[in-house]
């Protein structure tokens, strides 16, 4: 089986096809820190792509609280449990090195565990019934997107489950967070190693990942081998259907950008300024995310390090980045997003002063933002934060779309307009 | 195993049984969101309705435990700690709907 270098476990790993890499690659980086659930891109994605008669029980985004929830449900826990079961088998430890961490190329140490796809090999051979451990969830498991999230418990009293004077229930009393979820548009995805019709393919143009309908013919290999659980196997057309990265709007079909690439649906309706997406530029020498200082995504991910890939040591190399959320336990966030977790969310919490500017851009436009600039302002507050002194400066920063033109330019003090009373719910 | 008794141990039990409180867990968190709005440029009163707001769930948990004299002490605490983020905006205060104040209505009957 060929070896492909996989930067976010800093080695190289087993993979069933040879490296072979786009010109761009779609990213994103989500801020779980400011989530509030409100369920705006579910809808927003919902309403664009899957509204038709066998897709209702498909969600190519969706946003679940951690710890309780799951769309599927348990789909992380149950891929781990697999992930587990294959380390205990070949008595591997599945831990990380951090001391081997170096620059861009390795920013987490080397990961000494298994893959799902090295897993796989172990389990079943180079010619065994999976490419890469995973499971089929069940029809009950992809029904109710979250369920026993607000309660603990089910209501099971009552005709068809209903109560006519309303019931208390068990709430859980503990932290939770809304971890937002689409495809990845992986690097080395296992959806795509899986099938054995070769109906998956990623576009070279941007490295959006697509399951050719007219080559699929449902045998549910991709719903099986992807960790993260994003391709849908849809009853009326018999063929599995997935996230297609809006990708009209990536290659800037939408008369509203004036031919240059377009956030996504689920990115640009974000209500809560948490989503930031990207098009990050490839090295084609190497495979690895070229050199691009001042491309937001590439910034956060690989200079500050301040968003990480979601689970990161079932191998596919997710192109989707998560701000770690700061209240939860630093030994869950570590399994769910690696070893990176302490230094993300150290410099989070007090943010450096081009990370501050940086942070700004979340939403800011529909337009995708290929490079920033900032220029400097005045200092305009100090503080303490966790004993360090922290200034903070009211610089200005602008993004430029793929035409190099001007799309955002906002302050870090950003101004509020004030809308008139009698106006609140106009536009 | 009869298939009514949880076993909190069990990894794939996760649904089904309310996990136990870590000390100051809510807390944490509560405070984290306040900050996150307050740098988001959002003022006291806003905030306020984060909490009381049943639709907000986490914050609404504290508010519910903790009370209000609770949260307008935190939210004043971290305003001094982010003073410069003070802002009055009078302008985006958010109404609640119908829906919300039926609920909450309904759950003071209860």
């Amino acid at each position: 089986m060929p070896e492909v270098y996989n930067w976010q476990l800093g080695r190289k790993m087993q993979y069933p096809y040879e490296e072979k890499h786009p010109r761009w690659q779609f990213a994103f980086v989500f801020n779980t820190n400011r989530c509030i659930g409100c369920q705006t891109c579910t809808m927003a994605c919902k309403s664009t792509w899957t509204f038709s008669k066998g897709q209702e029980y498909m969600w190519w985004n969706n946003v679940e609280t951690k710890p309780y929830g799951g769309y599927p449900q348990f789909w992380d826990v149950k891929t781990l449990k697999l992930l587990d079961e294959a380390h205990k088998r070949e008595n591997v430890s599945p831990t990380w090195d951090t001391s081997q961490k170096d620059g861009s190329q390795r920013p987490y140490g080397v990961y000494e565990g298994m893959t799902i796809f090295e897993g796989a090999l172990k389990r079943y051979g180079p010619e065994g019934s999976q490419r890469a451990l995973g499971y089929i969830p069940t029809d009950e498991e992809w029904r109710f997107p979250n369920i026993y999230e607000d309660t603990a418990t089910p209501y099971e009293g009552g005709s068809l489950g209903l109560s006519k004077e309303g019931v208390s229930l068990p709430e859980h009393k503990t932290w939770f967070f809304h971890l937002q979820r689409i495809c990845n548009h992986c690097t080395y995805p296992a959806c795509l190693a899986a099938c054995p019709r070769k109906a998956l393919y990623k576009r070279p143009e941007d490295g959006i990942v697509l399951i050719d309908q007219a080559r699929c013919r449902g045998y549910k290999k991709c719903v099986e081998a992807c960790p993260y659980k994003k391709p849908m196997f849809r009853g009326t057309t018999r063929v599995s259907e997935k996230c297609i990265g809006c990708y009209p709007r990536i290659e800037g079909k939408d008369p509203l950008t004036e031919g240059v690439p377009m956030e996504t649906r689920c990115m640009a309706a974000c209500v809560g300024k948490i989503r930031l997406q990207g098009l990050v530029k490839i090295d084609p020498k190497t495979g690895d995310w070229a050199e691009d200082r001042y491309n937001p995504i590439y910034y956060l991910v690989k200079v500050e390090r301040v968003a990480l890939p979601l689970y990161p040591q079932f191998g596919t190399e997710p192109n989707g980045y998560y701000i770690p959320p700061r209240w939860v336990p630093r030994s869950y966030l570590r399994q769910m997003f690696g070893p990176g977790v302490d230094e993300a969310i150290e410099k989070y919490t007090a943010p450096p002063r081009e990370l501050l500017a940086v942070l700004q851009l979340f939403r800011a436009s529909q337009k995708i933002i290929f490079r920033y600039e900032i220029i400097e302002g005045k200092k305009v507050y100090e503080t303490s934060i966790n004993g360090k002194n922290w200034e903070m400066y009211n610089d200005t920063i602008i993004g430029y779309g793929r035409d190099g033109k001007e799309v955002v330019r906002i302050t870090v003090e950003e101004p509020i307009h004030k809308r008139p009373e009698q106006h609140l719910n106009s536009i | 195993m009869p298939k009514d008794e949880f076993e909190p141990d069990d990894p794939m039990e996760l649904v089904g049984v309310v996990l136990p409180a870590e000390e100051n867990s809510m807390e944490i968190m509560a405070e984290c969101v306040v900050e996150e709005y307050i740098k988001e440029g959002w003022d006291d009163e806003n905030l306020m309705k984060l909490f009381r707001d049943p639709f907000y769930r986490a914050t609404h948990a504290i508010y519910q435990q903790k009370g209000e004299d609770y949260v307008r002490f935190l939210i004043k605490g971290l305003r001094e700690k982010w003073g410069y983020y003070k802002t009055e905006d009078k302008g985006r205060l958010i109404k609640m709907d119908l829906l919300k104040k039926k609920f909450i209505a309904f759950q003071r009957g209860r």
